[in-house]
């Protein structure tokens, strides 16, 4: 993706990249990471035609309930939250280094 | 939008959810389906409405403008005639000339959303153009009646009782005419650009023949006797023949 996630996107691509074999659906990922359906679906429809995400639809529903549209990690989304996690520990990293430099300096 | 599921959950906030889901541009439809499938599993009523209203907002970030458009006309064409009646004296008939915008733009809204009427969505522009036309039309004579109406001049009583609730069928029964013609399930490209085309051919041959023969023979005054002794053929009043 060409242009920089927000860091809501980054949280679904986080929590989807946590199991990326299994399919979710919308509300669950949403409670998982504290988005309502007004924030949650226009980043998954982002993430999609991006191609980072790939959907389906429930193949057998319980009685009563429609199929649920699914969704889970491409090997494109895969490798774009493996990126987001080293440069968010990379950026994890300076903060500490960061805060070590200046710990050492005002104890000089 | 067609009720693609029919399941037990049809409440108010389901419907909401109905009603936006056409806002979506066509290459994000199945997200619509896939938000009411969601909303189909969700229990408590407050969960389920907060549900819809995220969605709708969702849908709302990037609607569809034709549909937007589609929505926001019937809606701003009941909004200017309930202001362009302000001034209507008589109350009966400023509210029956409402209640005629109402009607109509409620059918309106319905083409897009009751199954029968539900419009092609791909690869058809002919059936779009009737449907868009023949609705724009159709709320250009209500404008009209609106317009001609709405001063309270006249036997308002008889506009009030029988004239606009007339006209409201009338325009009514041809909206119903034009969304029944427009959609999949009843006629196909070939059947409107016919249809379209033979409608002018008429038109056309109508107006030559309006034109080249008059239909109505001019009115003259013959055989009543005038009070000042002229020619009741040249002048005066009298009984009007044909």
């Amino acid at each position: 993706m060409g242009r920089r996630l927000s860091p809501q996107s980054s949280g679904v691509l986080d929590a989807l990249a946590d199991d990326p074999i299994t399919w979710r659906y919308g509300y669950e990922l949403g409670q998982q990471v504290g988005l309502r359906a007004g924030t949650l679906y226009p980043i998954l429809m982002r993430l999609s035609e991006g191609g980072l995400l790939e959907d389906s639809w429930e193949s057998d529903p319980p009685a009563g309930r429609p199929p649920r549209h699914l969704y889970r990690l491409t090997a494109l989304g895969q490798q774009a939250a493996a990126e987001l996690g080293s440069a968010s520990s990379d950026a994890a990293t300076h903060s500490v280094r960061g805060i070590q430099g200046l710990a050492t300096r005002s104890a000089s | 939008m067609s009720r693609w599921w029919a399941g037990d959950r049809r409440d108010a906030a389901a419907l909401f959810l109905d009603w936006t889901v056409p806002l979506l541009p066509d290459t994000r439809r199945q997200w619509g389906r896939a938000m009411q499938a969601e909303l189909a599993g969700l229990g408590p009523s407050a969960d389920r409405w907060r549900f819809a209203g995220g969605c709708a907002l969702a849908i709302l970030r990037r609607p569809s403008l034709g549909a937007l458009g589609a929505l926001l006309v019937p809606v701003g064409f009941v909004v200017a005639t309930v202001r362009l009646t302000a001034g209507t004296a008589y109350l009966p008939l400023h509210l029956v000339l409402i209640a005629m915008v109402i009607v109509l733009a409620a059918l309106y809204l319905c083409g897009d959303r009751v199954e029968l009427f539900v419009p092609r969505r791909t690869g058809s522009h002919v059936a779009g153009a009737v449907r868009v036309g023949g609705a724009l039309t159709l709320g250009w004579l209500a404008l009209g009646i609106v317009l001609s109406h709405r001063s309270g001049d006249g036997n308002v009583v008889d506009r009030a009782s029988t004239g606009v609730p007339i006209f409201t069928v009338l325009l009514g029964l041809c909206l119903v005419g034009f969304l029944a013609l427009t959609s999949p399930a009843l006629a196909d490209n070939r059947v409107l650009t016919r249809g379209v085309g033979l409608g002018v051919l008429a038109a056309v041959a109508w107006l030559a023949t309006a034109l080249a023969a008059l239909p109505i023979p001019p009115v003259k005054c013959v055989g009543v006797p005038d009070p000042g002794g002229r020619d009741p053929d040249r002048s005066g009043p009298g009984r009007a023949t044909r």
